[in-house]
């Protein structure tokens, strides 16, 4: 694993409109969060249309992102054809990092723009650091959220850490967006609480002085068996 | 023992402010910016005192927030040898790293110990006035009965966000 793959973490994108909180249901008995409002309809066959880049990367990232496909899925993910209505769109912009919109909310997205950029993915990139961009991104696409925001989490965070961390270069961001992608956890009387799933690929990067106890998590480069199990749930 | 406050986890819990000391080589801090943490100091209470160990090649700041998130308070840290004072007001502002805006806080050079005074306001509740006495490491852990450890290095550099 490459040291730069640890200092990856993505954002996910809620649409103006788009709902959290009451809507988002974490499944009972599997591990995973995702947003039932915002999941496809089982069997659809999801129409990938790249923005940039070449034919060879374009294949490299369906054939990465199949990995959700596993046995039960009732989905499919390809490239769009010339003329065909994309239900995601993706850009490479390298000074965007890694985003996704989530679930549907794609379709929210103007036909111009892209739904979800993968800044970090090239031809070049190591096979897990690919991987685990793809993959995570697409989990999103899928209608999954950041696992650590999953209330069962219980991360005691060191929040002083983590604000000077991402207050600063090369993230800038404000309280408001440090709040919403980091610490917000959803609110336990409105869900149904799970397992919290520290192998999931939907985790962020968590070093551990970002933390009170020194815990630390390590997102996964592919699947846990807790991402199998909810994506086959969700869409089986 | 002033029941209104108390260490969990290597942070101060009092008045639904959380306060954590934050570590960082000497020779990385800088007055006026925004310093990283290379790690908690640990605390230790004893009575109404609480203790935290500083090394001469560390610096320290302090790092405050609401906890639960929507709490609000004024934080201040005095000298009472210098008379420096530093204050924050929470969460608008989260960390303390000089007092009087030039001299960090740490260990003052030449002292064995060192006590400054930590207030809390919070915006609902009665304010306190907290001794904290900065320490070297073997007196610490002495007074502690815990094991200090040098700081490993800097940490990963923060994350890339899209």
């Amino acid at each position: 694993m490459s040291t730069e793959r640890k200092s990856w973490i993505c954002t996910t994108i809620d649409t103006p409109g788009g709902k959290r909180g009451s809507e988002v249901v974490i499944l009972a008995n599997l591990e995973g969060v995702a947003d039932r409002e915002k999941l496809w309809q089982p069997g659809t066959s999801l129409r990938v249309r790249f923005m940039q880049g070449e034919a060879e990367l374009h294949d490299r990232v369906i054939a990465t992102a199949r990995a959700w496909l596993v046995p039960g899925v009732k989905l499919d993910i390809a490239k769009a054809q010339p003329g065909e209505k994309a239900h995601v769109r993706i850009a490479f912009n390298e000074n965007s990092g890694s985003w996704s919109a989530v679930g549907t909310d794609s379709l929210l997205y103007p036909p111009a723009q892209p739904s979800m950029n993968l800044g970090w993915a090239r031809l070049d990139t190591p096979e897990k650091d690919f991987s685990s961009v793809v993959i995570h991104e697409f989990g999103h696409a899928l209608g999954l959220l950041h696992e650590h925001n999953h209330p069962g989490a219980t991360i005691r965070w060191n929040k002083a850490a983590v604000n000077a961390d991402l207050s600063g270069a090369p993230n800038n961001w404000d309280q408001e967006t440090i709040d919403f992608n980091v610490f917000a956890a959803f609110d336990k009387s409105k869900v149904i609480t799970t397992d919290f799933d520290a192998a999931s690929v939907m985790i962020y990067t968590v070093p551990a002085h970002w933390t009170l106890d020194g815990t630390a998590f390590m997102p996964s480069w592919k699947l846990s068996a807790g991402d199998a199990e909810t994506i086959r749930l969700l869409y089986g | 023992m002033d029941a209104r406050w108390q260490v969990d986890a290597d942070a101060l819990d009092g008045g639904g402010l959380r306060i954590a000391m934050q570590r960082l080589a000497a020779s990385q801090w800088r007055p006026g910016v925004v310093l990283r943490s290379w790690g908690l100091a640990p605390l230790y209470r004893d009575g109404d005192v609480l203790c935290v160990p500083c090394a001469d090649d560390e610096a320290l700041w302090l790092g405050a927030w609401p906890e639960p998130a929507g709490g609000a308070g004024e934080l201040s840290l005095r000298d009472p040898v210098s008379g420096l004072a530093a204050h924050i007001s929470v969460p608008a502002q989260q960390s303390i790293t000089a007092l009087g805006g030039r001299q960090p806080i740490a260990r003052p050079r030449g002292l064995e110990m060192h006590t400054l005074q930590l207030g809390l306001k919070p915006r609902a509740g009665a304010s306190l006035t907290i001794s904290l006495e900065l320490m070297t490491p073997a007196a610490w852990s002495e007074r502690s009965d815990r094991a200090w450890a040098a700081l490993p290095g800097p940490p990963p550099l923060p994350p890339r966000l899209g």
